[in-house]
């Protein structure tokens, strides 16, 4: 982990104001979410604070626009997003996608949209080498360590990787793997030759997790999966087809405006595009593929 | 009132000199480098700090995660040889190391490496939760195992059912063989106990079987547990069935009425432990047989071992965060030692540029500076014309051109200076013969490209000698003044005109078409010269004599082109002065000829080839030899004798004159003593132009001489030629007086034909006149020289002095000259020069006084 030691007063003040925010946002939630507007979960894609403070914009153009609160809910982990789910306190959960298929499996959640980043509505795995390592093909990793982040479920940088180096010969008896604390720090981990690969999106992210001195570019694709649809955003069987279609509308316009688009940019996305749950049907092919799990 | 002066402050070095700049240089350089060293250190020291920290924060969590790393590892190890033999493993070891693997993740949670990020924060605690559930499985794995019916649940159908039923079969079919042991044998008996037997074998086999079982359970036998439990399975099934089959036999037995009493009793409680048993067993096949037949084995493999394995997936990644985390310091180190070496070849790039650009700011402000000078200095010194050197904004060089400007233009002015007086007559500002003969050398060079004929007019003053020996070299020199200035009135603009030397001028005359033009030139110039030049109130005659020579035709070059002019100006003069002559090849012929009598003459000094005659003078009125006047003559190897008139004036000109005077001087003595009447010397009179008296080395000669030897001075009468002797007769004049001292007697030689004549007698007390022969030569018929040879003879004994006449050749001029008291007569009258030994017999001859011929006529 990249350590900063400047004394920065922002970094002090911010969980103050995320606490201020989420006395803001969530106590009076808790009164009436039961009774009035609609909950929002998110996957923890990032630590809970974190991912709260990304989504906590864009939760409100998505209140504005629909004309209703929108409570916003981060759980700490998976598990407690999946218990949350069970209980059905989410009208709209923003997924990882294979919890989604899983979702959509288990408790009928249907995608109506999905994120689009970086211009793109599809997203590309990827298996990652350093240029100078001596790798021509996915079959060269035989015997090597191969890393991934963003734990076992993490569709893009394990199960979609995963599904790679299958296609390609390399049984995961072939390699050690291990798992990063997120996935970006899998690049990190084939950067500073701690591993000879890394499972991950087809495009490196810029500016973090870099460090000074590092050059993103010494790293290169072994190989690049089909595009799949990007993170989903669905909603709960119960949400009656009028009221999904309002909310679909509202995801859809969010972008629309100068506001929306910086909702959007703090939530990591470029727009959000309209989708199905047949636009996840690849992914369930590459988890029973990878994972043998039917959904 | 008093003031105090305040202190002088420093003042700002001034840029404009190179000690400013040099000073003001040395501070910016001393500031950058300053800087650039504070800057470099602040960063080595902020990333040095930074990362000592972060080594320092991540050998914390290194050795917190290793540790717990290996307590993990041991707590697995512990777990299973738990699994094997509890006794072996006490359950407080178990417990004590879950304990201090808890410590040592909450040591790695307190790590302020893992602190300060989020996500590793929530890995590390995340791990430290998983640890209570770790330790409460560990308990419950430690309770199974310690209760035998927990950890193996079969256990209780064993203990409960098989064993009680196994004794109790066997105690029954015992009690049903006593009592066939107290009965008496028969066949019923002997079938009886067989059956019985058979099942009691049948028996222990199957109990052996259900042993076997449970030992096929712990793998003890086979790997293939499974297979081997179904076949002990179907043995006991089959051993069952062969026990019930002796059961069946007994009962058939018993209905027959053949069996004792307590087997008959005995029989239906054995069928029911029988049944009983084979429940019992299967039951406990089923609970071994099932996948929870150990739950100690399910708790290990469905929770120990993945919460253990979930723990060593997060621990591997957090020492893969750390091992990111040292390579990523390492990086940037790197990076940091990268900049540091850019920075330090930026700082050497930057000296070495700051080293050019200085040594360019040097080599303009100062070296090309001083270089040009240098080389300005350099054309100056060789006269050559050079650029004044690039001013400059330095105080110190500006300094030096200024001085150097300053110098050159000094150095040029007196070079100017210099150059006019090299290339001038200082005298009447006219060029001088170097430059006439640069000018000289240009116009030949000119008129080869471009033919034409040029000329030069040698002139020679005539009569200017005498002017200037008689009036002294002030009037002399006005008097060239003046000549020069007529000359220059009367030349071309393009005319070159030069003194040459003395009273010699040279003039070029370029680009000429006819002859003509030259001679016009020339009689314009001797009549510029003819004209009395009014010096003082004095008038002054002169005239020029003019040689003329052409170019080419007289000469190509400027050496013999002069020589000709020189030459044709001597012709002139010879030609009686006061006209021009071109040059000819028969004048070249005489300078030849004057050329080899030089080198005659030349031969004859240095072989003593000169010879001395003698002339008598004698006194007129006793007859008596008064002196001889002693003469010199030459024989010229192939022209026999020269005339003396010849040959003097090429000895005075080649400056010979004094030698053979000295060479005369020397004899004297001997001569007087040789020609000597008795005890008295002979008289003798020479020859000595008053030239020779201004030379001084001369003049100590001639009266060391005479000291040494004073009866030759008493007997020595030296005649000075009057047109010798300049208007300034000091110098003269002390030696002729020194010389009257020793007894020398001074005659005026030639009297009457110098034009100071009465000066030079006021100026000195001459002892002797002698009248020149110009004027005897026409007595005593010219009536004019009768006069003035009267009023010479009259003049001088006014003066007391004694008159000589010389050239006396008749008796009427003896008479005359008598007549009119002259007191000495020379001549052919008295007798011809003749040489010593002539000399001998003549005084011999008139030992007694001569007599006049005209007496002995």
């Amino acid at each position: 982990m990249y350590l900063r030691h400047r004394f920065n007063w922002l970094h002090c003040l911010k969980p103050l104001l995320l606490a201020a925010a989420w006395l803001a946002v969530v106590l009076p939630a808790g009164e009436s979410a039961a009774s009035t507007g609609i909950t929002l979960g998110v996957f923890p894609r990032h630590p809970a604070l974190e991912t709260r403070q990304h989504f906590m914009p864009l939760a409100r153009e998505l209140a504005e626009r629909l004309g209703e609160p929108v409570h916003l809910d981060v759980p700490p982990d998976f598990p407690a997003l999946w218990e949350r789910i069970r209980d059905n306190r989410y009208q709209l959960v923003h997924y990882n996608a294979y919890h989604y298929i899983r979702a959509h499996h288990e408790f009928q959640h249907h995608a109506i949209a999905m994120n689009e980043e970086r211009g793109e509505a599809t997203i590309r795995s990827a298996i990652w080498i350093r240029r100078d390592t001596p790798a021509n093909k996915v079959l060269d990793l035989k015997r090597g360590k191969i890393v991934f982040g963003g734990g076992r479920d993490a569709m893009v940088s394990h199960i979609m990787a995963l599904d790679l180096l299958q296609r390609a010969g390399l049984a995961p008896s072939d390699y050690t793997s291990q798992f990063t604390i997120n996935p970006s720090h899998a690049l990190l981990a084939v950067y500073f030759h701690q591993s000879l690969a890394a499972g991950f999106a087809a495009d490196i992210p810029k500016g973090e997790p870099w460090g000074k001195g590092a050059d993103p570019t010494l790293l290169i694709p072994l190989v690049v999966s089909e595009p799949v649809a990007q993170h989903p955003w669905a909603v709960a069987d119960a949400v009656e087809s009028a009221q999904r279609a309002r909310i679909r509308t509202a995801l859809l316009s969010i972008g629309d405006t100068e506001q929306g688009q910086a909702a959007l940019k703090q939530a990591g996305m470029t727009g959000i595009a309209p989708a199905s749950d047949h636009d996840y049907d690849p992914h369930r092919e590459i988890v029973l593929r990878v994972l043998g799990e039917r959904y | 009132m008093s003031s105090r002066r305040l202190p002088q402050l420093p003042s700002l070095p001034n840029l404009r000199t190179y000690r400013g700049r040099y000073l003001f240089m040395a501070a910016i350089t001393f500031v950058a480098f300053a800087a650039a060293g504070v800057i470099g250190y602040r960063q080595v020291a902020e990333v040095g700090t930074k990362n000592l920290a972060n080594i320092q924060q991540r050998a914390q969590a290194t050795a917190s995660l290793q540790d717990a790393l290996g307590l993990l590892q041991k707590v697995r190890n512990q777990v299973g040889r738990f699994l094997i033999n509890p006794p072996q493993e006490p359950p407080e070891q178990l417990r004590a190391t879950s304990e201090h693997l808890r410590s040592a993740v909450l040591q790695l949670r307190s790590a302020q490496w893992i602190r300060q990020a989020g996500e590793l924060s929530m890995l590390a605690d995340s791990a430290y939760d998983s640890l209570f559930l770790l330790e409460s499985l560990l308990d419950e794995l430690v309770r199974t195992r310690a209760n035998r019916r927990l950890w193996l649940p079969a256990t209780r159908q064993i203990e409960e059912g098989i064993n009680p039923d196994t004794l109790a079969g066997q105690g029954l079919m015992a009690e049903m063989l006593d009592e066939l042991d107290t009965t008496p044998p028969n066949a019923a008996n002997v079938k009886q106990r067989a059956i019985i037997n058979e099942m009691r074998l049948r028996w222990m086999q199957a109990i052996a079987e259900v042993r076997l079982l449970i030992a096929n359970r712990f793998g003890v036998f086979d790997s293939n547990t499974e297979a081997g439990i179904a076949a002990r399975a179907r043995n006991i099934h089959l051993y069952l069935d062969t026990f019930r089959d002796g059961l069946a036999a007994l009962q058939s037995l018993s209905d027959k009425g053949e069996l004792g009493l307590v087997t008959q009793e005995r029989l239906p409680a054995l069928q029911e432990i029988a049944d009983s048993w084979e429940s019992s067993v299967q039951q406990a096949l089923v609970q071994l047989t099932d996948v929870h037949w150990r739950p100690d084995l399910t708790l290990v493999r469905d929770d120990i071992e993945p919460l253990l394995n979930s723990l060593q997936q997060r621990f591997s990644s957090l020492r893969l965060e750390l091992d990111i985390e040292s390579a990523r310091n390492i990086t940037e180190l790197t990076e940091v030692s990268r900049q540091l070496t850019r920075f330090a070849a930026l700082l050497i790039g930057a000296g070495c540029l700051f080293a050019i650009i200085a040594y360019l700011t040097f080599d303009h402000m100062l070296l090309r500076p001083i270089q040009h000078t240098t080389q300005a200095l350099r054309k100056e010194a060789r006269g050559e014309q050079s650029e004044p050197p690039p001013s400059s904004k330095a105080g110190e060089i500006r300094d030096l051109l200024d001085a150097f400007n300053e110098m050159r233009q000094q150095v040029r002015q007196r070079q100017a200076h210099l150059d006019h007086l090299a290339h001038h007559d200082t005298l009447t500002g006219l060029p001088n013969r170097l430059l006439f003969r640069d000018r000289l050398d240009h116009a030949l060079a000119r008129a080869q490209r471009h033919p034409s004929m040029s000329a030069v007019l040698f002139l020679d003053l005539d009569g200017f000698k005498k002017i200037n020996d008689t009036l002294g070299h002030a009037a002399g020199d006005a008097l060239l003044r003046a000549a020069a200035d007529r000359l220059r009135a009367a030349v071309r603009g393009s005319d070159t005109i030069a003194r040459l030397g003395g009273d010699e001028f040279a003039i070029l005359v370029e680009q000429v078409e006819y002859r003509q033009d030259i001679t016009r030139l020339g009689e314009k110039l001797l009549a510029a010269l003819e004209t009395p030049f009014n010096l003082e109130g004095r008038l002054l005659h002169i005239g020029t004599s003019i040689g003329i020579a052409v170019a080419p035709v007289d000469g190509d070059d400027p050496e013999s082109l002069t020589r000709a002019a020189d030459t044709a100006m001597y012709a002139a003069k010879q030609a009686g002065k006061g006209c021009l002559r071109y040059f000819t090849a028969e004048m070249s012929r005489q300078a030849n000829d004057y050329m080899e009598m030089e080198t005659a003459l030349r031969g004859a000094i240095a072989n003593q080839a000169f010879r001395l005659h003698f002339q008598p003078i004698v006194d007129t009125r006793s007859g008596a030899l008064h002196a001889c006047e002693v003469l010199l003559r030459w024989q010229h190897p192939e022209l026999g004798p020269v005339s003396p008139a010849v040959f003097v004036p090429v000895l005075d000109d080649m400056g010979k004159l004094g030698e053979v005077s000295r060479w005369i001087i020397a004899q004297l003595g001997g001569l007087q003593q040789r020609f000597s009447s008795g005890d008295d010397r002979m008289t003798l009179s020479i020859n000595l132009t008053a030239r020779l008296l201004y030379d001084d080395a001369f003049a100590l000669y001639l009266l060391d001489q005479l000291r040494a030897d004073p009866l030759a001075a008493q007997h020595l009468i030296i005649e000075i030629t009057e047109d010798s002797l300049s208007a300034d007769l000091d110098a003269a004049v002390r030696v002729l007086r020194e010389l009257q001292l020793l007894g020398v007697r001074i005659a005026l030689d030639d009297f009457g034909t110098g034009q100071s004549s009465l000066n030079h007698l006021r100026h000195f007390r001459f002892d002797m006149v002698k009248v020149d022969r110009e004027f005897v030569r026409d007595m005593p018929h010219d009536p004019n020289d009768v006069s003035l040879v009267q009023a010479i003879v009259d003049l001088s004994h006014a003066f007391d002095m004694q008159v000589v006449a010389e050239g006396v050749e008749t008796e009427d001029q003896e008479a005359m000259l008598r007549q009119q008291g002259c007191d000495c007569l020379q001549g052919y009258r008295i007798s011809r020069p003749m040489t010593s030994d002539a000399l001998e017999a003549f005084l011999r001859d008139h030992a007694h006084g001569f007599a006049m011929p005209m007496e002995r006529a």
